[in-house]
């Protein structure tokens, strides 16, 4: 046992530890002793106390609640996706845990309060609730009083609500080790800087803070200047600032020369020393579009060494030329959609960025218009291309060039190393038979949203065929069946989660033919463009938590 | 230079220097338990096996005299070089180096057998498991 622990102590994959854990009743046990991270992909596909009993060592769990499309608003508020049972476990059976990151959850603040009283709390290191909801700044209050060694606080996009300054100041008076301190997108509005620049000031390792709305006044600001300056490890900024003389307060604010990344309420042209500097440029929140030409050469000019970038499509073709001109090397690039939108990119800024960055690895496009060509760019030029998602805006105008069979085949061809990959086309996008070249390519693929493909079942059932390592579909507007989409998932040994809205009604029931391993919950709707269902395999059988609307079948 | 006499499991005699036997933590402890005179026994060890770990020593007992010429790249090719066995062989010289207490050792070869385990899917480290214990037994 002894040595086995110390071999298993060097395996950290968890499909190797998986695979270590069947080889008999011995490596079962040792390895479930030893396993120090967790991560559950599905919060209801297995009981809590279950793996707790197993894992009797965890210092590290990660756990998704909702499904992604929750995001989107396409569950309904009330899907869902509570934390408490969960929490309640960590608390009670895994006193080692440093580090807890709850994913799409409702997390209420007596939940939150838990933690921080567990007896883990004052050795908790890492704090991670994104796109979480249902707790407010007095759970924070509560861990920033009690979690006094937290290096990570992030609660990126989650919905917090309540204001007041308390529980930052108590974060100020309590927190020595913090690394990253992160709320942007959760709507926690900062008043006045000073309790910010305490925490920035006796958290010396502060690598990144990203906060949301502040507003404060210019003496405020003068007086966190040189802290911010002073702060030798700050390598991510974001601010949000509103204020009526519309200037930027990252301008007002001087950063210091160890940040390289920056996002938030950015005004533009950049300072020339800190563009120069930067890795990680967000845009969303600064106005620029495809008619200001000079000042988008001037603005990506300036940043040579970008290697991750967010902007909004209203830069248009003539935009994402610049930047393909200028940032040859990005490795994430994504390009969000904004609505009332005149400007946006099509296939001419997509092979132009293609072939001119080919370190790409994650690229997110809303595009108005898409072609083979600009598949088959990809496909040849980013090689190490490893998440890959277009979307073409609904407009009524057809795509140019249908369908893009060749186009993705080629995409596939190129790229082996993807692993995530969403085609959110318009009708007619993909054939039957361009669906099932898809699926023999697509072997390395655990992930794939398709909007608009196929023609039929059998294209489906054919795209099924391949897909070995499938874990994730999601589906939406595509011709296809219940019958056919069973039949199909049937195929997909590995695949663990389905999602489909807008597909061929037939019969509900049909989708039994996944057998007891799934837990299937269908949203019924008059408009036969939103019905909707969702399947995830659960070794718990139908949840009790599911809202009326939704029918467990 | 003092030598110690060790006793492999088939009765083997390895007569090797003081100053390389005392790597071994185990035998260390022996020593300064007993002293030099008699052989020390070491039931739990084959004899193939004993001339593997007293050539790793050596090897890196040579490598870090001042004066080797052994570059970092050597180093490490011998290490690949004596790791590259086959698995029941491998796994004897985890018990091995266990038992004997050689720390360097015993990490060279559990990250070995931790690297055949990565990637490989449930039914392979099965596999790879039983036809070890099958030798074994």
């Amino acid at each position: 046992d002894e040595l086995l622990e110390r071999i298993l102590a060097l395996i950290a994959d968890p499909c190797d530890r998986a695979a270590v854990s069947e080889v008999n009743r011995q490596w079962y046990r040792v390895e479930a002793r030893t396993r120090s991270r967790l991560v559950v992909k599905c919060s209801y596909a297995v009981h809590p106390w279950r793996l707790a009993q197993r894992f009797t060592g965890l210092a590290s769990v990660t756990i998704k609640g909702r499904p992604r499309i929750y995001d989107w608003g396409l569950l309904g508020d009330d899907w869902g996706g509570t934390a408490d049972a969960w929490i309640r476990v960590l608390v009670a059976c895994c006193p080692s845990l440093a580090a807890i990151h709850l994913r799409r959850f409702d997390v209420p603040d007596s939940a939150i309060a838990a933690i921080a009283t567990a007896a883990f709390a004052s050795s908790l290191q890492v704090l991670k609730l994104d796109r979480c909801s249902g707790f407010s700044t007095r759970g924070l209050l509560e861990i920033a009083r009690h979690c006094k060694n937290l290096r990570v606080l992030s609660l990126d996009e989650s919905i917090v609500d309540g204001g007041g300054e308390q529980w930052l100041r108590a974060l100020a008076d309590t927190a020595t080790k913090l690394e990253v301190l992160s709320f942007s997108l959760t709507g926690i509005e900062v008043r006045g800087l000073d309790d910010v620049a305490a925490i920035v000031s006796r958290n010396k390792r502060l690598a990144s803070l990203r906060l949301d709305e502040v507003r404060t006044t210019n003496d405020a600001i003068s007086r966190a200047r040189g802290i911010l300056c002073d702060a030798a490890s700050l390598q991510e900024m974001l601010l949000l600032y509103r204020s009526l003389d519309e200037s930027s307060i990252i301008e007002k604010l001087e950063l210091p020369k160890t940040v390289t990344s920056l996002a938030g309420d950015i005004s533009i042209p950049l300072d020339s020393g800190l563009a120069f500097r930067l890795l990680k440029l967000d845009l969303m929140l600064t106005t620029l579009d495809s008619s200001q030409l000079s000042l988008l050469h001037q603005t990506f000019q300036a940043c040579p060494n970008l290697e991750e970038l967010k902007v909004r499509n209203s830069i248009g073709d003539e935009g994402v030329e610049a930047i393909a001109k200028h940032c040859r090397k990005l490795k994430r690039i994504r390009i969000e959609n904004l609505e009332d939108n005149h400007h946006s990119v099509s296939q001419h800024g997509l092979i132009a960025l293609a072939s001119s960055c080919a370190h790409l690895r994650t690229v997110a496009i809303y595009a108005s218009d898409v072609s083979n060509a600009a598949f088959a760019a990809f496909g040849i030029c980013c090689r190490d291309l490893y998440d890959f998602r277009i979307a073409v805006l609904d407009s009524p105008t057809p795509l140019t060039d249908t369908p893009l069979d060749a186009g993705v085949k080629s995409l596939l061809q190129g790229c082996r190393g993807l692993r995530k990959l969403a085609l959110y086309l318009k009708r007619g996008g993909l054939s039957d038979h361009g669906l099932a070249e898809m699926g023999v390519l697509a072997a390395n693929l655990k992930w794939l949203l398709l909007g608009c493909a196929g023609y039929s079942d059998a294209g489906f059932v054919g795209l099924a065929a391949g897909c070995a390592r499938l874990t994730k579909l999601e589906l939406r507007h595509c011709p296809f069946s219940e019958a056919g989409m069973a039949a199909g998932v049937a195929r997909m040994e590995r695949l663990r989660y389905v999602w489909s809205q807008g597909y061929r009604e037939v019969d509900a029931r049909d989708l039994l033919a996944l057998g007891p391993a799934w837990n299937i919950e269908y949203m019924p709707s008059r408009d036969a463009a939103v019905t909707q269902f969702v399947a995830y395999r659960s070794l718990l059988g139908p949840r009790r938590d599911c809202p009326p609307r939704v029918m467990q079948l | 230079m003092v030598k110690v006499t060790l006793k492999s499991a088939e009765g083997d005699v390895f007569e090797v220097d003081e100053e390389l036997a005392l790597e071994s933590l185990m035998v260390k402890n022996m020593i300064e338990d007993v002293g030099l005179d008699s052989a020390i026994s070491l039931p739990n060890v084959s004899s193939t096996i004993l001339a593997k770990v007293i050539e790793y020593i050596k090897f890196h007992m040579d490598a870090q005299k001042d004066g080797s010429k052994k570059t970092s790249e050597e180093i490490k090719a011998f290490d690949d070089d004596f790791v590259n066995v086959g698995i029941p062989t491998l796994f004897e010289m985890v018990l091995a180096s266990n038992y004997l207490n050689v720390k360097s050792l015993l990490s060279l070869t559990c990250n070995t057998v931790a690297n055949m385990i990565k990637t490989k899917p449930p039914a392979e480290v099965k596999e790879m498991f039983t036809s070890a214990k099958q030798a074994k037994a």
